[in-house]
C-alpha cells in the first residue's frame, strides 16, 4: 500500500504547477469527501455536485498560474467550488411552485416582533445521529431543509460550516459586506434549524 | 433580506391568478370573481397576519411586489435567531464550530447549534456508500478532464508556436532551394547591374573630362593657347608633392578650379572616392593630398609645353596614373598598368582637341606610354624585363612637347 503523501496542500499544488502531475491526484483524493459533500448540500443533487466537482478541479488546473502561493489552498479551492456551484444553480434555477394548500412551514416557534419570526434553537429538537431514525431518511430530510434555503443563505451557511471560515473570510470570498455575511448566516442558521424542525417533525412546524 | 425568498419561492399558477384578482379587487376577497374567490380568501387570510408589518415596510399594499414579499414571509422564509442564539453562533463561528472552546456561559447553546449544524456534514450510510463507490470513478473522470484540458492547452501552444504558412520552420532542403534560387537570381542580375553601374560610371567620367576640356579651352583662349599652369619650374622637390602649390603639377590643373574655368563637380572622379568626398575651395591653390587628385595631367615642367589644339590628338589629361601612385610609395611600377579609376580596365583620356577617348592600354599607337617620360620608356625598351621600371623620383620631365607624361 503506497504511503500517503504528507506534503501540505500548498506544497502539493506548487509541485503540480511545477509539472508534477500526480500531485493533483493527491489533492483530489484529499478533498474528495469534504468537497463532494459540500457541493451536494449546496446543489441538492449528487449528479450536479459531481459535475461541479470536476469543474472545480478543472478550474484549479486552468487557473493554476494565478494562485498566490502565500495563501492557503483550501479556501481557494472552496471559493472556486462555491462559484461554480453558484453558476450552476443560477443556470438551473427552477422556481419552485408552491400551492397554498400545501404546508407552508407550520406555526412559529418564537415570538413575533416587528413582523419577524424568531427562532430559539434551544427549542429545536434535533434528531441526534445515534437515535433510531433511518440515516437515509435523515439525510434526505437534511437535504430538504438545506434545499429550501435561498441560495444566498445556503452558500453562506455551507461555506462557513464546511470551511470553518470567519465572517471576514466569507465576506472576502463572496465579495459581500461583513454585515451582510453576519445577517445572512444568522438567518441561514435560523431558517435551517426551523426547516429541519419542520421536516423532522413531519411538517407541522411546531 | 426581505428580497431573498422571492427568487426561490413562487406561487402555483392558480394562486398567482387568485392573487392578481385579489390585488385588482383592492384585497377585498368578496369582490374577487367566483372562479378565484376561494383561493383569494385563503391568500387574504394569510396576508392579514402580516398586515402590521406590511403597512410599516411598504404602505402601498396593493403592489404585487409587496404581495410577493408577504407570501414569502408567510411561507416562513424569513426568520432570525433569538439574541442568545446569535451571540452563541458568533462565538461558535469564532471558534471554528467547536463548542468546547466556547465560553461556558453560552456553551450549551453553542453545543446545540453545533449539533444542528453537524447535520450538514453528516452523511447517511447510503450516501457514504454512494460516495465510496463513486469516489474512484469521479476521481478518474476529474483527472481525465484535467488531462484532456492540459493536452488541449499543450496542443494549442504547439499550434500557436507552430509557424504558419508564411513562417514555416525551415528544413535544410528548403534552405538549399532558396539559396540556390537566390544564387541563380544574383548571378543573372549581378552582371547586369554591375555592367549598368560601370557604364554609368564611365559615362560620368567621360562627361567630367569633356567639361574639363571645355574649361581648358576657355583657359587657353585667355592665355595664348597655353594649358592651365600655376608654376613653371621646380625647386628640386618632386612634382608629386600635392599641396605644395609652388612645385606640384596638380596645382597646375587646380588653376581651372581656382579661376573658375571648370565646375568643381567635374573633378569628382567616379572611380576615386577621395576625390568625390573632398571639398574643392577656390581660395586654395591645390588638392590636399595625392589621393584626392582625380585625374593625371600632362607634366607641365618641360621646357616646351603643348598648346591647346595645337597637336590635336595629343593626350593631356586622363584617369589617375597607377604608376605614380606606386612610385610615390617607393615601389616598383608596372608601366602597362591601367588606371585604378576604371578598375584597371582602361582609362579615359582628354585630347588637346577637346575629344575624350577610351584607352585600353597606357601605350598609345605611337608607342608613347602616357604614364612615363620617353627617357624612361627608352630604358625599359632596352631592358630585358620591360614590365618593371625603376621607381620614379618625381622630378622627371617630358622629353619634348609631344611626349605625353601624365602625373598628378
Amino acid at each position: 500500500m503506497p504511503q500517503p503523501d504528507r506534503r501540505s496542500d500548498e506544497d502539493l499544488f506548487l509541485a503540480y504547477r511545477a509539472g508534477e502531475s500526480p500531485a493533483l491526484e493527491v489533492l483530489i483524493r484529499r478533498y474528495h469527501d469534504d468537497l463532494i459533500r459540500f457541493l451536494y448540500r449546496l446543489t441538492g443533487e449528487r449528479a450536479a455536485a459531481e459535475d461541479v466537482f470536476q469543474d472545480t478541479f478543472l478550474q484549479v488546473h486552468v487557473s493554476a498560474g494565478t494562485f498566490d502561493a502565500s495563501r492557503r489552498f483550501k479556501p481557494w479551492l472552496f471559493t472556486i467550488a462555491a462559484n461554480k456551484a453558484r453558476d450552476l444553480i443560477r443556470r438551473n434555477t427552477r422556481r419552485r411552485a408552491m400551492d397554498l394548500d400545501s404546508p407552508i412551514g407550520g406555526g412559529r416557534s418564537g415570538d413575533s416582533d416587528d413582523g419577524r419570526t424568531f427562532v430559539d434553537l434551544m427549542e429545536i429538537d434535533a434528531i441526534q445521529p445515534g437515535e433510531q431514525v433511518g440515516t437515509a431518511e435523515r439525510d434526505r430530510m437534511v437535504q430538504q431543509a438545506v434545499s429550501e434555503l435561498p441560495p444566498s443563505l445556503r452558500e453562506v451557511l455551507l461555506l462557513a460550516y464546511f470551511q470553518k471560515m470567519s465572517y471576514s473570510q466569507v465576506a472576502d470570498v463572496l465579495q459581500i459586506p461583513l454585515g451582510t455575511v453576519k445577517s445572512r448566516l444568522h438567518a441561514a442558521v435560523a431558517a435551517f434549524a426551523r426547516k429541519w424542525h419542520i421536516v423532522s417533525k413531519g411538517g407541522d412546524g411546531t | 433580506m426581505t428580497d431573498e425568498p422571492i427568487d426561490s419561492t413562487q406561487l402555483c399558477p392558480a394562486d398567482q391568478a387568485a392573487l392578481d384578482a385579489l390585488v385588482d379587487a383592492g384585497f377585498d376577497a368578496d369582490a374577487v370573481p367566483e372562479a378565484h374567490r376561494a383561493r383569494a380568501r385563503r391568500i387574504a387570510a394569510d396576508l392579514s397576519q402580516l398586515a402590521a408589518e406590511a403597512r410599516c415596510v411598504c404602505p402601498g399594499a396593493e403592489s404585487r411586489c409587496l404581495a410577493a414579499i408577504r407570501l414569502a414571509r408567510a411561507a416562513g422564509e424569513v426568520c432570525e435567531l433569538v439574541p442568545a442564539d446569535e451571540d452563541a453562533l458568533e462565538l461558535l463561528v469564532q471558534h471554528r464550530f467547536d463548542p468546547r472552546r466556547v465560553p461556558s456561559g453560552v456553551r450549551q447553546r453553542a453545543a446545540h447549534q453545533a449539533e444542528v449544524l453537524g447535520l450538514l456534514g453528516s452523511a447517511s450510510e447510503e450516501l457514504a456508500a454512494a460516495e465510496a463507490s463513486g469516489r474512484e470513478s469521479l476521481i478518474a473522470r476529474t483527472l481525465s478532464r484535467v488531462q484532456t484540458e492540459a493536452d488541449a492547452q499543450a496542443e494549442s501552444m504547439r499550434f500557436s508556436s507552430r509557424p504558419g504558412p508564411a513562417a514555416r520552420r525551415w528544413r535544410v532542403p528548403d534552405l538549399v532551394s532558396v539559396a540556390a534560387m537566390l544564387l541563380i537570381g544574383v548571378s543573372i542580375l549581378w552582371p547586369v547591374m554591375s555592367a549598368s553601374r560601370e557604364r554609368s560610371r564611365l559615362a560620368l567620367n567621360e562627361a567630367n573630362l569633356r567639361n574639363i576640356g571645355l574649361g581648358m579651352g576657355l583657359y587657353s583662349g585667355s592665355n595664348d593657347g597655353a594649358l592651365p599652369m600655376a608654376t613653371a619650374s621646380l625647386a628640386g622637390t618632386p612634382w608629386w608633392f600635392v599641396g605644395n602649390a609652388e612645385q606640384s603639377n596638380s596645382a597646375n590643373l587646380y588653376t581651372l578650379v581656382r579661376d573658375g574655368y571648370a565646375c568643381r563637380t567635374n573633378f569628382a572622379a567616379p572611380g576615386n572616392r577621395a576625390s568625390v568626398e573632398c571639398t574643392l575651395d577656390p581660395a586654395r591653390a591645390d588638392w590636399g593630398c595625392i589621393e584626392e587628385v582625380p585625374y593625371s595631367y600632362q607634366n607641365q615642367f618641360a621646357r616646351k609645353r603643348p598648346v591647346w589644339r595645337q597637336a590635336g590628338e595629343q593626350i593631356v589629361l586622363a584617369d589617375r596614373s597607377p604608376v605614380i601612385l606606386r612610385a610615390v610609395r617607393g615601389l616598383w611600377v608596372d608601366p602597362l598598368e591601367n588606371s585604378p579609376n576604371a578598375s584597371g580596365k582602361g582609362q579615359h583620356a582628354l585630347r588637346l582637341d577637346g575629344a575624350v577617348v577610351w584607352l585600353t592600354s597606357p601605350v598609345l599607337a605611337s608607342g608613347d606610354n602616357i604614364w612615363l617620360p620617353r627617357s624612361i620608356e627608352d630604358v625599359l625598351r632596352r631592358a630585358a624585363n620591360a614590365r618593371r621600371a625603376e621607381p620614379l623620383r618625381g622630378v622627371e620631365q617630358p622629353e619634348c612637347e609631344t611626349d605625353v607624361f601624365l602625373v598628378p
